[in-house]
């Protein structure tokens, strides 16, 4: 690494390896606080009648440990290994967008702190369980402002995964070594891709259901409180998005485990083609699972009878993963080092979390399970079984090569076993305990399920205290155990055959090249002639820091906070924001290039870096916008059901004018794709002339929509009048925030435009801000009719 | 001149939509059961237009149309069972 | 113990039919996976798998049949299991056409259940039903079969109503009314019979109250039934 001062380095830092490790310990951090909680639940609940913690404190810690441990622990622990091996894997020097790669650590960073302080917010946090349910979500039944500062937390760790996920899904698809052909990568890289496209589809779904719930609790819309939204629909979009969810928190760790069964039983992966497949098929299955946590709601039988069979189907790719990963270990010779301990732990654990699964695709066994302890068993085997003691698998297996140092293999074999010991303890007799209800915060001694309750809790401290023995270990390693060589394990993904740890940009003896017979590196004539310890490829300049990252995230953190406890806060945090907005813009005018694909492509061969990010950004956005049609349509058919009449067309909004504001804003897009055309064909004035119009025309669109709004709310459709007021001003209104975001960016391409030497060279801001200016127009497009014409 | 021309046609296209549109809706009597369904197959040809046009840019998007394909695919059944689970029966009434 | 309901009777035979299932599954899997754990472990004088990796290779392996076999397997299994748990479905879900039956509306709120009857009697944190009476079948007038058909609703949040020693579950939504239905094989009230304190409990976390939302259940016969239902008593 560069000789920087330690605080410039780890505040501004754009390196995806020191990125990474910023994730490990914040992780880490979040973990011990929701294992903590857990543990204060867990005391509460060891014996009948306990008065350890009040219900509402129990309530806030069972609904808190479930977020932070979900949300800001298993994916950002997997986004911590993404973030330094998924370059190195691939062959590359960094991510595609190093600064929005820091970008997403801090914002991250900011939500979990917001998180936290809703504690403090006065009346406690969200205290209604991780699934958020209607009504109870609502300000009539839940008035603390902390729970919808969670709220806000959650849709702002959103933008920083789904920045994240654009960024690693332009690396791995266009920014892989020469010969690393998809097929070659690592199953953990490949794992991250299908946890990035199910984040993709999956997290916008959840944006729109807490944009729905924000807009009830904040404004004062009757979504989730009235009977023609009501439960079911948070359900329903809820749920959507929460199935998927549970695979992105499984497939790193696992991922991670059939790595480690190759490496450490020395055999290929078995059937890794076959592999592959099974993850995409079950990545798009886990979007038609989602009504088996509904099986009690009392909607369709036969609808739920079709959940039925998809989740049971959904079982049959994991399952040969499963038996694939075992038959990997046939005909080896198996090093049982701590890394394998927890990965042949982890497969097994998920194997018993697999099968209660299948009981829980039973909609009939539900009757029994449904809201018991035996579903609280079933997903910590999996997510935790599964998932966790996978990843930490990778943390020892990645330990020399992130440290250059190797941990006591006594200690990790200790942790190992009193890991194991403490997971049963605590997890296996919930089994048992399928008649108890889950998040009780008591229960009587006449119910019988004392002994049992005694038990787990005495697990979870063991489980729980057992995690010191590693962190022990870890960090005294870091620091004093013995050098590790650079390949210890015999691993065959890229990192292995680099320095521990790895120089500034990976490869320090030029770009790997990958074939049927290995890796070779082909040094490269170094541009600037600098960087004498591995850079190679494009013009990336010493700027591996940006400190516009950090200032964005304080100023969104601040300012979303602020929403909600003051004004001062809010103003303070906006201000913020700008001056980072409109710093980022000028480091990036000032030439900071972009890093170049210079190996495998396909299938994105010719769309770049930005586009193609642009592009898996505006599809993000198509999962978001799609959801909220969803509710839409969810709200429009199923009031007549319950006696309410949804307005007429022309009755409510004036035809006309919106007709008006739809020609603005498609015209508006004819001049973008014109300001395309001017600056393919070098002409400076058409360029700016049309860039301008669209701004113009843009800008009119707003203020229209502005006096609309004025005139509806002057008539009587406020934001709480009916869910069809409601869902009109949510929709017009993102709708609105996507337009005015555009503007804000459209100054930006202007002002390149301007500065630019060359029409051309301003032309690929130009059709990448054309790209999400023609989203915005094909939403449009059908806002306009639902909510005007139909 | 012909990129020019051809997003001016697309542009006169989507207008041409729009005014059918707002037809259909003043005059819905005329168009009975099939006003609602033939609006919104006008306003997806208006999308598939931008999305094939206006978006295009230089280079093809015949991959991001395979993630179009897929985003369809998950978001299709959550339409779906929203709608049929809309058709749910009420047993007795509310007491 | 005897089941104390038909629908926890037949519920308990699905859920053993899945143990049975589960356990053969796991214990396969189990077994080869222990099996070559032991088998494969590294052994002094045993060389190294002549394909195993190294930095930059993988090398193809495995059998695509496989995926076909296991999946022929699953779908064989999953069939299996499915027919009857549809089956234990339709007999849950579906409360059987009996002139006969008791109507109780159930509704949860922030923290009971209250109870209506018919005859508009109410009662909170108890639930009274008349035992099932084989002789009062459908020709029968003037009697009570014993099938208790509850419309379940909630007053103010999503509860979840469940009667766990009969297996019996139904959430209970603000605006909707759904329907579950029981029939009870054994008379009795909680002093005599344990498992009838506390029965009904609420299963959907609903504020600080959830821990406490529950009901006993009173399974009483034709005549106490009948003067409990005349007088309110």
């Amino acid at each position: 690494m560069v000789d920087w001062h330690p605080l410039k380095r780890w505040l501004f830092t754009t390196n995806h390896k020191d990125v990474g490790i910023l994730y490990l310990f914040t992780s880490l951090y979040f973990f011990v606080a929701a294992g903590l909680l857990a543990l204060t639940f867990r005391t509460q609940l060891a014996v009948p009648s306990n008065t350890f913690l009040q219900p509402d404190e129990y309530n806030q810690a069972v609904t808190t440990h479930g977020l932070l441990m979900l949300l800001w622990v298993l994916t950002p622990l997997g986004a911590a290994f993404a973030n330094y091996f998924v370059p190195i894997q691939i062959g590359a020097r960094d991510m595609a967008f190093p600064r929005l790669n820091a970008l997403s650590y801090w914002v991250y960073l900011a939500s979990g702190l917001l998180a936290l302080s809703s504690f403090f917010a006065g009346g406690g946090t969200a205290d209604w369980g991780w699934t958020t349910y209607a009504p109870l979500n609502s300000t009539e039944f839940s008035p603390a402002v902390g729970g919808s500062m969670m709220g806000l937390a959650l849709m702002l760790l959103m933008a920083s995964s789904i920045v994240s996920t654009v960024n690693f899904l332009v690396t791995i698809f266009r920014l892989r070594a020469p010969g690393m052909s998809l097929m070659r990568l690592p199953l953990f890289t490949w794992c991250w891709i299908f946890t990035s496209l199910l984040m993709l589809w999956a997290f916008p779904s959840f944006v729109s259901a807490l944009s729905l719930l924000v807009a009830d609790r904040a404004f004062g819309t009757v979504f989730f409180t009235s009977t023609q939204g009501g439960p079911l629909l948070w359900g329903h979009m809820f749920w959507f998005f929460g199935h998927p969810e549970v695979y992105v928190l499984l497939l790193p760790g696992f991922g991670i485990v059939g790595d480690l069964l190759s490496t450490f039983s020395r055999r290929p992966l078995y059937a890794k083609k076959i592999i592959i497949p099974c993850l995409a098929i079950a990545s798009i299955l886990s979007f038609t699972v989602w009504a088996h946590h509904m099986f009690m709601t009392g909607i369709s039988q036969s609808l739920l009878e079709a959940f039925n069979i998809t989740t049971e189907l959904i079982s049959i790719p994991f399952a040969i993963i499963v038996v694939a990963y075992i038959f990997t270990l046939s005909g080896g010779r198996i090093r049982f080092a701590t890394p394998m301990l927890f990965a042949v732990g982890s497969l097994g654990l998920f194997i018993i979390g697999g099968v209660t699964g299948v009981f829980n695709s039973s909609v009939a066994l539900d009757t029994g399970f449904r809201g018991t302890f035996w579903v609280v068993g079933h997903f910590h085997y999996t997510i935790v079984g599964g998932g966790l003691t996978g990843l930490f698998a990778g943390l020892y297996y990645w330990f020399p090569k992130i440290t250059g140092r190797m941990y006591s293999e006594r200690l990790g074999k200790v942790h190992f076993v009193i890991y194991m010991i403490g997971f049963n303890l605590l997890y296996f007799p919930m089994h048992l305990l399928y008649d108890m209800p889950r998040r009780i915060f008591t229960y009587d001694a006449i119910s019988g399920w004392g002994p049992i309750n005694l038990i787990i809790t005495i697990g979870a401290f063991i489980f729980g205290f057992s995690q010191l023995i590693m962190f022990a270990n870890l960090l005294w390693s870091a620091r004093r155990g013995p050098e590790a060589n650079q390949d210890p394990w015999g691993g065959y993904s890229l990192e292995w055959g680099v320095p521990s740890p790895p120089p500034e940009f990976n490869f320090p003896e030029g770009v790997p090249v990958v074939s049927a017979t290995g890796v070779t590196y082909r040094p490269v004539a170094l541009a600037d002639g600098g960087h004498a310890n591995g850079s190679y490829g494009a013009e990336y300049g010493e700027e591996h820091w940006s400190r516009w990252p950090i200032v964005v995230a304080a100023g969104a953190g601040i300012a979303l906070w602020g929403l909600l406890m003051g004004l001062p806060a809010l103003l303070l945090g906006t201000g913020i924001l700008t001056a980072a907005f409109v710093g980022w813009g000028h480091e990036s005018l000032r030439g900071r290039e972009v890093i170049e694909a210079i190996g495998e492509k396909w299938p994105f061969d010719r769309l770049e870096n930005v586009s193609l990010g642009m592009w898996i950004f505006i599809f993000g956005e198509i999962a978001f916008f799609g959801t909220l049609f969803g509710a839409y349509v969810f709200l429009r058919m199923n009031s007549p059901l319950t006696g309410f009449v949804w307005p007429r067309p022309g009755e409510v909004h004036n035809i006309f004018w919106g007709g008006f504001n739809t020609i603005i804003l498609l015209t508006s897009g004819l001049t973008m794709v014109f300001a395309l055309t001017f600056a393919r064909r070098g002409s400076y004035r058409g360029l700016q002339g049309s860039l301008v119009a669209t701004f113009a025309l843009g800008a009119f669109f707003m203020v229209n929509k502005a006096f609309e709004w004025h005139e509806l709310f002057a008539s009587g459709f406020t934001f709480s009048t009916s869910t069809a007021s409601g869902i009109y001003y949510v929709l017009t209104g993102v709708h609105g925030a996507h337009v005015i975001a555009g503007l804000v960016a459209l100054t930006y391409v202007m002002v390149k435009a301007l500065k630019a030497s060359s029409t051309t060279q301003a032309s690929g801001a130009v059709e990448i801000f054309g790209i999400y200016w023609g989203m915005v127009d094909a939403v449009w497009v059908f806002l306009f009719p639902l909510l005007y014409l139909l | 001149m012909i990129d020019e021309a051809k997003y001016a046609a697309v542009y006169s296209i989507l207008m041409l939509g729009l005014i059918v549109e707002l037809l259909i809706a003043v005059d819905r009597s005329a168009f009975g059961a099939f006003a609602g369904a033939a609006i919104l197959a006008i306003a997806a040809l208006q999308a598939v237009f931008i999305f094939l046009v206006y978006m295009h840019g230089r280079f093809g998007p015949r991959p991001v149309t395979v993630f179009a394909a897929i985003s369809l695919l998950t978001v299709l059944p959550l339409f779906i069972a929203l709608l049929y689970s809309v058709v749910m029966p009420h047993h007795g009434s509310l007491p | 113990m005897p089941a104390l309901a038909p629908s926890a009777e037949q519920w308990q035979s699905l859920f053993t039919l899945y143990i049975i299932a589960a356990v053969i599954v796991a214990g396969a899997v189990f077994g080869i996976f222990f099996y070559f754990l032991v088998r494969y472990r590294r052994k002094p004088g045993v060389p190294e798998p002549k394909d195993a990796p190294r930095v930059g290779v993988m090398a193809d392996r495995g059998n695509p049949a496989l995926a076909a076999i296991l999946t022929a397997l699953l779908v064989a299994l999953f069939f299996g299991l499915t027919l009857n748990t549809f089956a234990l479905n339709a007999f849950l879900q579906n409360p059987p056409n009996d002139p006969n039956a008791l109507y109780v509306d159930v509704i949860g709120f922030q923290w009971g259940w209250r109870f209506v009857y018919p005859n508009g009697h109410q009662i909170i944190g108890t639930l009274k039903v008349p035992v099932a009476n084989s002789t009062c079948t459908s020709s029968v007038r003037g009697c009570w079969s014993g099938t208790v058909i509850l419309n379940i609703t909630s007053a103010d949040v999503f509860h979840s109503f469940g009667i766990a020693i009969f297996k019996i579950k139904r959430d209970a939504i603000p605006g909707r009314v759904n329907q579950a239905w029981f029939l009870a094989d054994k008379v009795g009230i909680p002093d005599t019979v344990p498992q009838y304190l506390e029965a009904i409990r609420c299963y959907e976390l609903c504020g600080t109250g959830h821990a406490l939302m529950f009901a006993d259940l009173w399974v009483l016969s034709q005549d106490n039934f009948l003067s409990f239902y005349t007088t309110g008593a």
